[in-house]
């Protein structure tokens, strides 16, 4: 019986060890590959630059340390069913086709790859943004015009720049730049660009605010932390008791002192909403603008930025390319996020590519100059053409001529 | 650590302490089981839709315990597919496991997994017949939409009979007897050692423990039954089932975990028999809660993860059958009644409590002529009311009706077409009203369950199934073939989260869809005094569809669409051999990438998803051997059993695991070679 159980305890130790070796057996590593036919990726986001670019590539199985080559490919352009021109190869994955693409143009993007069917796409390229920019500028009213405070609406060839008038002995009343924002269906997309002079290049400013009514999905852990100058304004409307009362406590006045302390800062950019009727915003951020909106023409209307100075973009996107950009940004996000259950999400990243992934969309750009605080105007007494002008608040003054 | 880990750890803890402790699982069989008798028990007995088997054929199915248990059984069967290789999750017909009924004597078990999933909770010693029915379903059988495993407990002896049994998954004790002449007794207690030989190889053998730093399990049941006999015909029982899963662990990839579920089940059942006519009613209490909590270490943030669900149903079932013109028609009538209350996914001290109401009214006639022809008609009339208290302010009408009148079918038919050969069919039309958003594939009771309410529909289905059953001599076999299409399918989107925050907000995760299955069944069965074989083999495809976010509502696999199953069990002279040869099921493959532009152009590595389950997971094969034997000292049985799960040791992952430490996935196999030895003694 003794040997027995001794016999039985040998046999249970030899399991014991087996099942030692065995135990690192239970778990493997694997890669998940499903094996499936690769995709087509289309990224392709018509401009109004003079060439177009296409990037054309296969998706990559997740066993592949990279994508098979896409180079035997046709890729045509059409414009309202008229066919542009084909894409021409040029390396890795970048095509390239010599055109600019019309506002309200409605364009159709087709390839064919041997073994596929047509993959295709459509788009419509939108407007401009319909972004108008003003500033406050502070007047030497003494050799001009006699003492008024209010605002006059300039109209020029790009949009309606504003300035706003101050009596000499008054310090302008805030640092930041305005723009104001038409009605419009389409979101718009904004950011900064700084002029660093150690690279010579233009950088992304990293923090960027505003009080419009902004996509959230990029906000930040921090607040806005304005200039002491501009918190301390004594125009502010809660403050504000020196000057024409009246006047400052108007409605409109208010929506021209939005105050963007504690406001959250994005990162990087800001997607606006679109909304119904006009709104006016103010935007700040990490911007080192060293130059002012210089007069330019009667109008005093600001120069494009010189090669050293920092602006402002508004991208204008197709709602394809909106969805899609927000979408871009939506994953990057979770792929970064700590939060362990956005392991299991499995969203694709939308595309309006039939027949294949990826994204054609069309987009307009433009600059805004960044105005640097306390813009200062002392050029002697602008030539103004009354008849233009647009009196929003107040009467005209009397012409000094 | 990953639960599905710690399972494995604990399997290969366990199976380390075999031939340490000793081991046994039931009161004596042998005493109340001629030997014919028994031989004979191990057939399963197929008819219209229904597979039957009495204990003998549960206890024969070799498993990690070292004896059987309902669902194992269950699982062997034609037309059923397994979860995880070695566990308790059963898919039938294409169905969800959540679409399963398990029940004790009628009464809804919804947490029925003991031991992570490597049994029941329902103890084997108190079990008199399992029955899994897949279609052709009787009148007092609602609230499901694939299959019902029904277990029936038996009456008391009378009899004076004890066992005390030790294995290394669970000690149990158990006796039963007489209390007087009219009334008896069943008294079952099971507890698990566990934590104790956790602590016994802790310092030993560290590395069988994986990342496992603290265990702590707290695993138990109690089953009690009183039996009165009022005479011949009439009797009274009243049973109370508690159990207790309880896993606590902290492992060194810093992260900390709780889980466990519980059940509390209170059943009063009074049964006529007489001889043309049977009545039966029941009433019960039924109290099913589960819970999990994790800290977890994440890309160095700490993820605090808390959820208890907890279900609280009361029943009263009541039916009777008369058997009318002779033996040739009988008639049934009876009705359900379900009142409910789910409080799923409470994050912390956030509750969400809703309480609803299912009223079933069933009529059933059956129909035979001289054995040669058999025909069922069954009739069910549902209401469902769902109250949703916590945003009854917010609604126009604070007891919403969800489902006033909905009605369901069963049709049996059984044609003897010769001496040794029949056709069978069945056709089911099925509604269910309770949902559990699925998680692991492991059979744990962990998963939520959720009442139907304006978002989450009843599920339906509609079943028909063909077969030709045939016996002759030694030799029996059924084959037949199925197709179901399902409704209001649920698809939970963290099923490979153990549990998430985002659970709290489950009706925002789920996605309803429709879904199809259908296949061949086969069933052989070869039986001889000293030798028993059974091969079953089902061929089937099932697909989800019209999930909208989900392949743009296009179709793919169901999980557990596995194209081959094959089990084949042999049995002589207390040998056992049990083979299993399942396709792969089917999992979420990693994504494709592929480059896209940002706002600047700068290009960032998109992934893109072809689908859902898509990544074919390998075959499953296992071989498992047994042998048993006993003998007598004195008035003490003796009986032992050895045997080895998964012999070749052959690698069957049954699921992913996400490796938050290395941010890879990795396949878990739960079975490795795997021996069981028991030891049981009654008198």
């Amino acid at each position: 019986m003794v040997t027995s159980m001794r016999k039985r305890f040998n046999t249970c130790l030899l399991l014991l060890l087996l099942l030692g070796m065995f135990h690192i057996s239970c778990v493997k590593e694997v890669t998940l590959d499903a094996g499936e036919k690769p995709q087509i990726a289309v990224a392709c986001v018509l401009s109004d630059d003079s060439i177009q670019t296409l990037h054309l590539s296969f998706t990559k199985g997740a066993s592949l340390s990279m994508a098979p080559p896409l180079t035997e490919a046709i890729v045509k352009l059409y414009d309202n069913g008229d066919e542009i021109g084909a894409f021409q190869y040029i390396n890795e994955d970048v095509w390239l086709l010599e055109y600019s693409a019309i506002p309200n143009h409605h364009y159709r993007l087709e390839i064919q790859v041997p073994g596929y069917e047509l993959v295709f796409a459509e788009q419509t390229m939108p407007e401009p943004a319909p972004v108008r920019c003003f500033e406050y500028v502070q007047l030497i009213a003494s050799n001009a015009i006699q003492p008024w405070t209010g605002w006059i609406k300039v109209p020029d060839p790009v949009g309606d720049h504003v300035k706003y008038l101050w009596p000499e002995d008054e310090a302008s009343p805030a640092a930041e730049t305005y723009y104001v924002r038409y009605p419009t269906s389409s979101a718009i997309w904004i950011y900064a660009l700084n002029y660093n002079p150690e690279t010579g290049q233009m950088e992304i400013v990293q923090d960027i605010t505003t009080d419009a009514r902004a996509d959230p999905f990029n906000v930040l852990d921090k607040r806005y932390d304005p200039p002491e100058r501009d918190v301390q304004n004594p125009y502010k409307f809660s403050g504000y008791t020196r000057y024409d009362e009246e006047l400052f406590k108007s409605a409109h006045l208010m929506e021209l002192y939005p105050i963007l302390q504690d406001k959250p800062i994005y990162e990087k950019f800001f997607r606006l909403l679109p909304s119904n009727g006009p709104v006016i915003f103010a935007i700040s951020g990490g911007f080192e603008g060293k130059y002012c909106s210089r007069l330019s023409g009667i109008w005093g209307y600001a120069a494009d930025p010189a090669e050293d100075e920092g602006y402002l973009v508004c991208v204008t996107c197709s709602d394809d390319y909106d969805k899609y950009l927000s979408g871009i940004y939506y994953h990057m996000k979770i792929k970064a996020s700590t939060d362990l259950s956005t392991i299991y999400l499995r969203d694709n990243l939308w595309t309006n590519i039939v027949g294949g992934v990826g994204i054609f969309g069309a987009s307009t750009e433009r600059m805004f100059p960044w105005a640097e605080t306390y813009t200062y105007i002392d050029s002697g007494v602008p030539v103004i053409d009354y008849s233009k002008i647009v009196y929003i608040h107040q009467d005209p003054p009397s012409d000094p001529r | 650590m990953n639960p599905s880990i710690l399972l494995r750890n604990i399997l290969a803890m366990a199976g380390c302490l075999i031939g340490i402790s000793l081991s046994a699982q039931d009161v004596a069989w042998r005493d109340t089981l001629q030997a014919a008798v028994k031989t004979d028990a191990r057939r399963v007995e197929v008819s219209l839709g229904r597979l039957q088997t009495g204990l003998e054929g549960i206890r024969t199915v070799v498993s990690p315990l070292g004896e059987g248990d309902p669902i194992r059984w269950a699982l062997a069967m034609p037309g059923v597919t397994t979860g995880a290789d070695g566990t308790t999750a059963m898919y039938v017909r294409g169905g969800s496991t959540g679409n399963n009924l398990f029940s004790l004597d009628g009464v809804p078990v919804y947490g029925y997994s003991h031991i992570l999933g490597l049994t029941t909770i329902v103890p084997i010693q108190v079990i008199d017949n399992a029955e899994l029915i897949k279609g052709g379903f009787d009148g007092a059988e609602s609230n499901f939409t694939a299959a019902h495993l029904k277990i029936v407990s038996k009456d008391p002896s009378d009899a004076w009979k004890t066992s005390v049994a030790l294995n290394n998954f669970l000690f149990s004790a158990g006796t039963e007897g007489p209390i007087g002449k009219k009334l008896s007794f069943i008294l079952s207690a099971r507890i698990s050692p566990l934590t104790w030989e956790y602590r016994a190889v802790r310092g030993s053998l560290p590395s069988l423990l994986g990342g496992m730093d603290v265990f702590n399990a707290s695993v138990g049941d109690l089953y009690g039954k009183l039996h009165l006999r009022i005479n011949g015909s009439n009797s009274f029982d009243a049973s109370l089932l508690g159990s207790i899963d309880r896993y606590a662990f902290d492992s060194r990839d810093a992260s900390y975990e709780v889980m466990g579920w519980n059940n509390l089940i209170g059943i009063i059942r009074y049964r006529y028999e007489g001889e043309h006519n049977k009545a039966e009613v029941t009433v019960s209490a039924n109290r099913y809660g589960s819970y999990q909590e994790q800290i977890k270490l994440f890309r160095e943030t700490e993820n605090r993860l808390s959820l208890r669900s907890l279900l609280t149903e009361y029943s009263f079932q009541a039916g009777m059958f008369q058997q009318l013109w002779g033996e040739s028609f009988k008639l049934g009538e009876g009705a359900n009644i379900h009142y409910a209350q789910f409080a799923p996914g409470q994050v912390h001290e956030e509750t969400s409590l809703t309480n609803t109401l299912l009223a079933t009214a069933w009529l059933q006639g059956m129909f035979s002529i001289r054995n040669s022809f058999e025909v069922k008609a069954v009739f069910r009339c549902n209401t469902y009311h769902n109250y949703s208290l916590s945003s009854a302010v917010d609604r126009p009408h604070p007891y919403p009706i969800i489902d006033p009148l909905a009605s369901e079918v069963s049709l049996s038919l059984k044609w003897k077409l010769s001496q040794h050969i029949s056709l069978e069919g069945t056709y089911d039309q099925t509604i269910q009203y309770y949902h559990t958003l699925e998680g692991l594939p492991v059979g744990w009771s962990l998963d939520m369950v959720v009442p139907s309410g304006e978002r989450v529909l009843p599920e339906k289905a509609r079943q028909g199934n063909l077969a030709l059953s045939g016996r002759s001599g030694a030799h029996s076999f059924s084959l037949g073939g199925f197709y179901k299409s399902m409704w209001n399918l649920i698809y939970y989107k963290y099923s490979q989260a153990l549990f998430s925050g985002a659970m709290a907000t489950w009706e925002n995760d789920v996605e309803l869809g429709n879904g199809r299955s259908y296949g061949l069944e086969a069933l052989y069965e070869f039986q001889q005094k000293e030798w028993y074989s059974r091969v079953s083999y089902t061929l089937s495809k099932t697909s989800r569809e019209d999930f909208p976010s989900f392949y743009g509502g296009k179709s793919f696999h169901a999980r557990f669409d596995k194209r081959h199953v094959v089990n084949v069990t042999t049995q002589w002279n207390g040998f056992s051999a049990v083979f299993i040869l399942q396709s792969g099921h089917w999992e979420n493959g990693a994504p494709e990438t592929y480059p896209m532009p940002d706002l600047w152009a700068n290009k960032w590595m998109a992934d893109y998803y072809s689908g859902v389950n898509n990544y074919h997971m390998p075959t499953v094969i296992r071989l498992d051997l047994g042998y048993q034997f006993g003998f007598k000292t004195g008035k003490v049985d003796h009986d032992i059993n050895l045997g080895v799960c998964n012999v070749t040791n052959h690698f069957n992952p049954f699921m992913l695991y996400f490796d938050a430490s290395t941010e890879s996935w990795k396949e878990i196999a739960l079975l490795p070679i795997m021996p069981n030895f028991s030891y049981r003694i009654s008198f």
